[in-house]
């Protein structure tokens, strides 16, 4: 039967790529925009059909997790394809260093099944979907904005045309260099990430939401830097330039705003924007084509959710919200899919979240020695080039009952 | 076959899950930037603002080189031109000190006129003690901060006039003084140029075009430097490096940045129509890979070496003898530099090391006969018996001597890196936290280093 099942699956494939969704559209209430997430584990070895990364965009196991404007997007843009699973890669790696130490580590699946990489936590409107939502979407935004400076997007480019300087402009320092990297990286994001939210509900708004803070953030990021020259060490040149932030510290940014994330509810002034007039937006400064579903883009990004508590203040921009609290992780739940913390590594002097009280919530925990092979005495190597040697050292590990 | 069923919605079990803790290692991947987005956000965005920063410069100069050339140009318009182009810089580029430095100019002029024992002897330097004193004191610290390079500049042209003519007792003429003072070329990234120089660029009647060549290899050669002190600093050795490393890093920005300056100025003189002989400034081989620390300091800026030793050291040394003189022009310098802590803790501390090392080697010198002096002896008439041709250690020490100098050289860099504060100045308790960090490691090294100089004396 499965023999079956086997040959249909790929007569389906080579046929028609684009009929592929049916099936998709069966679950398609269930994590709505966020079935891309799945790019990640595209080109993994486990997985059905192995590729080459330069192929990318013909595997059809990609575009099955691809929404149909999506997809649009992907043929549109050459290139795009491979920076999106590049930045969901990178979003699995940041959340599960984030994470580590927490009771929930940000587990995902190994393979696709039609469903969503994070598991079944998704579904619940809590703060790690909240987290998910955010560092995935700011993952997109810098990969893409990363793919566009080493030029491998050619829809986008450099554009230097921003010198609305004067002779004595070094008074007030205006950003002369790559400028629209980072824009084309939000913009892009927004049309592929938040594709399937249309703000209709809550969840959808609280998607959105957090969608837009993980992007807010990796712009924000971006910092200038200046440097002073002139005669011993006195500053009469002032030379600025702009770095883009690493990973890690929007990872770390956003791993404090789930700290401090905001319980929304549903706003009263929710209703308030039904007339959605076709004023789509001017999108010409790039080839992002942006077409609009159903609420125009201005409508869409432009609610406020109101807190949960009345007396905390609204979220911001930069701030995570969740609807609902966290199920409890401890003991292992199927329904949500979550793991539990049985066999989970612990800290047995540490008092926090990694510590062996709170992580295997009071179950106690076993200890034993391992001998663990790692990489010791790394020596760098001109250039560019780390050698390693790889050490036997007896470690003592306690894992959770 | 099982695995195929891929779009297969059954619930799956524990098997679906991986703890994928083991692959942290391609963290490091990404973070980096890569060499084209180093070229985008840093190196275009640079160099093209320098660029556009240094164009109305360019021009100035320019049109002093061509002033220059006219033949028929009368003396004093010749320097009238030369004053506007001046006040042009100067307004375009340190607005801050427009009338302060103008007034200077006026002030500093009457003081050579005013009777023999008003400016006798140190008091010559008065005028431009004042100012720099006013600057310090009533200015803005950031606008200080900005225009100290031009006040600097100023002071130093002054008072090589007042000392010359307190000598000389020539007259100075004022349409030339005035010129001399505000000649767009040097009063802005410098270097300081003689009175007499300046005046042999009036009616230079020769054209040659090979300097063209030259004046773009200086740019080239400066903008090369920019661009290390900028980008390639930061992005070779990241944040995440040793403390060590971290100095050196520093250190080499703050070097290359001088080199730009540096390199810029001699370009702009050249352009400006002084000759290729005097826009030599400084020598970065002989700094990056240095001989000893007295080498450091004449290299680091020669025309400012050459005023000090004329105007500082050598009557210094009259009067109070070599250490003496050495303290007083180090005191001398940083007193040019402003008031800053920093920069007077930097110079100081150069002085005594000088002094440490110049002794020591010294006597190394003459105790073992070879060439391990602070300077080195030419070949030809070395009068040691040892050099490095027919003696493998006399390289060897010199290199160890080089390795101590470019070690001293990172601990004393390394402040002036590209905190908030590198605008406004640095201030005491950055320089000491800096050294702190650093466990004052060169300066128990210095004071290593004396001791044995003491004991073997």
């Amino acid at each position: 039967m499965t023999t079956m099942r086997l040959w249909m699956m790929l007569g389906a494939l080579a046929v028609a790529v684009p009929a592929l969704p049916a099936e998709m559209r069966s679950n398609k209430n269930r994590g709505r925009g966020s079935m891309w997430w799945g790019i990640a584990k595209a080109g993994e070895p486990n997985n059905l059909l192995p590729m080459s990364p330069t192929s990318l965009h013909m595997d059809p196991t990609v575009y099955a997790t691809l929404r149909r404007k999506q997809r649009r997007l992907a043929r549109e843009n050459p290139g795009v394809l491979m920076a999106v699973a590049r930045g969901a890669n990178q979003a699995i790696t940041e959340c599960q260093h984030q994470f580590r130490n927490r009771r929930w580590n940000c587990s995902t699946k190994n393979f696709l099944r039609g469903k969503n990489l994070f598991g079944k936590i998704v579904d619940r409107g809590c703060r790690e979907t909240a987290f998910i939502y955010a560092i995935t979407s700011a993952a997109v935004t810098h990969s893409i904005a990363r793919a566009c400076s080493e030029g491998s997007i050619q829809s986008c480019s450099c554009d230097y045309s921003h010198q609305s300087r004067g002779p004595s402009g070094v008074r007030d320092w205006e950003w002369g260099g790559c400028s629209d990297n980072i824009g084309y990286g939000f913009r892009f994001s927004r049309e592929f990430v938040d594709t399937g939210e249309r703000g209709r509900n809550l969840r959808e708004k609280m998607n959105l939401h957090n969608n837009e803070a993980g992007r807010t953030h990796v712009s924000a990021e971006m910092r200038q830097e200046c440097k002073c020259h002139g005669m011993s060490g006195s500053c009469t040149v002032k030379t600025c330039w702009m770095r883009l932030p690493t990973f890690r510290q929007v990872g770390d940014n956003l791993k404090d705003r789930f700290d401090g994330a905001s319980r929304v509810m549903v706003s009263n002034s929710e209703r308030t924007r039904g007339v959605s007039n076709a004023i789509t937006s001017n999108s010409a400064s790039n080839s992002v084509h942006a077409q609009r579903e159903g609420l125009s883009r201005r409508h869409r990004y432009n609610f406020q959710l109101k807190p949960y508590n009345p007396e905390h203040k609204p979220p911001g921009v930069k701030d995570l919200v969740y609807l609902e609290p966290s199920p409890p992780f401890c003991e292992k739940n199927p329904k949500l899919g979550i793991l539990g913390t049985h066999g989970r590594q612990c800290n047995d002097t540490s008092i926090g979240v990694d510590g062996c009280d709170l992580m295997c919530c009071g179950r106690g925990y076993k200890t034993q020695e391992v001998i663990v092979v790692e990489r010791c005495g790394c020596t760098f190597h001109w250039c560019c080039e780390v050698k390693c040697q790889l050490c036997r050292t007896k470690k003592t590990i306690h894992t959770c009952l | 076959m099982d695995s195929v069923s891929m779009y297969d919605d059954n619930e799956c079990g524990d098997q679906c899950f991986t703890e994928n803790t083991e692959d942290l290692d391609y963290d490091f991947v990404y973070d980096q930037e890569t060499p084209l987005e180093l070229y985008h956000y840093c190196i275009f965005p640079t160099v093209k603002d320098t660029i556009w920063y240094l164009v109305p410069l360019i021009v100035a100069s320019l049109i002093c080189n061509v002033a220059a050339r006219i033949s028929q140009l009368p003396h004093n318009v010749f320097h009238c031109v030369m004053a506007f182009t001046g006040i042009f810089t100067i307004w375009n580029y340190a607005y801050e000190c427009f009338y302060l430095l103008l007034l200077f100019i006026l002030f500093s002029y009457i003081f050579l006129y005013l009777p023999m024992k008003f400016r006798r002897g140190t008091k010559v330097f008065i005028p431009s003690l004042l100012f720099i004193l006013y600057c310090e004191f009533f200015m803005n610290p950031k606008e200080w901060h900005k225009i100290r390079g031009v006040v600097m500049i100023a002071t130093m042209k002054a008072s090589s006039v007042a000392v010359d003519k307190a000598e000389l007792s020539s007259h100075i003429n004022f349409y030339e003084y005035v010129g001399y003072m505000l000649c767009s070329v040097t009063a802005l990234f410098g270097p300081w140029t003689s009175f007499e120089n300046y005046r042999n660029l009036y009616k230079k009647t020769t054209w040659k075009f090979w300097w063209i060549f030259i004046v773009i290899g200086y740019m080239a050669i400066a903008f090369f430097c920019l661009c290390i002190s900028n980008c390639w600093t930061n992005w070779i050795l990241s944040n995440s490096a040793g403390k060590w490393m971290l100095a050196f890093r520093d250190a080499l920005g703050f070097r290359t940045s001088h080199y730009f300056i540096c390199f810029t100025a001699s370009s702009i003189m050249l352009m400006g129509g002084y000759p290729l002989s005097q826009t030599l400034i400084t020598k970065p081989l002989e700094i990056e890979v240095p001989r000893s620390l007295v080498q450091v300091v004449i290299s680091w800026n020669i025309p400012m070496h050459n005023w000090l030793k004329s105007y500082v050291f050598r009557p210094g040394c009259k009067q109070l003898g070599k250490f003496g003189a050495i303290i007083m022009t180090y005191l001398a310098s940083s007193l040019l530099h402003g008031l800053n802590f920093q920069l007077a803790a930097v110079l100081l501390s150069l002085g005594f090391y000088t002094y440490i090392e110049y002794q020591l080697r010294n006597l190394l010198a003459n105790v073992f006969h070879a060439c391990i002096a602070s300077k080195q002896c030419s070949l030809y008439k070395c009068e040691h018996l040892r050099n490095s041709i027919n003696c493998y250690w006399v390289t060897l020490v010199n290199g160890l001597f080089g390795i101590l100098a470019m070690f001293h050289l990172a601990y004393l860099g390394l402040m002036f890196d590209t905190s908030d504060i590198q605008e406004t100045g640095y201030s005491y308790s950055h320089t000491i936290d800096k050294w702190s960090q650093l466990g004052f490691a060169s300066h128990w090294v210095a004071f290593a280093t004396y001791c044995g100089y003491y004991l073997i004396r």
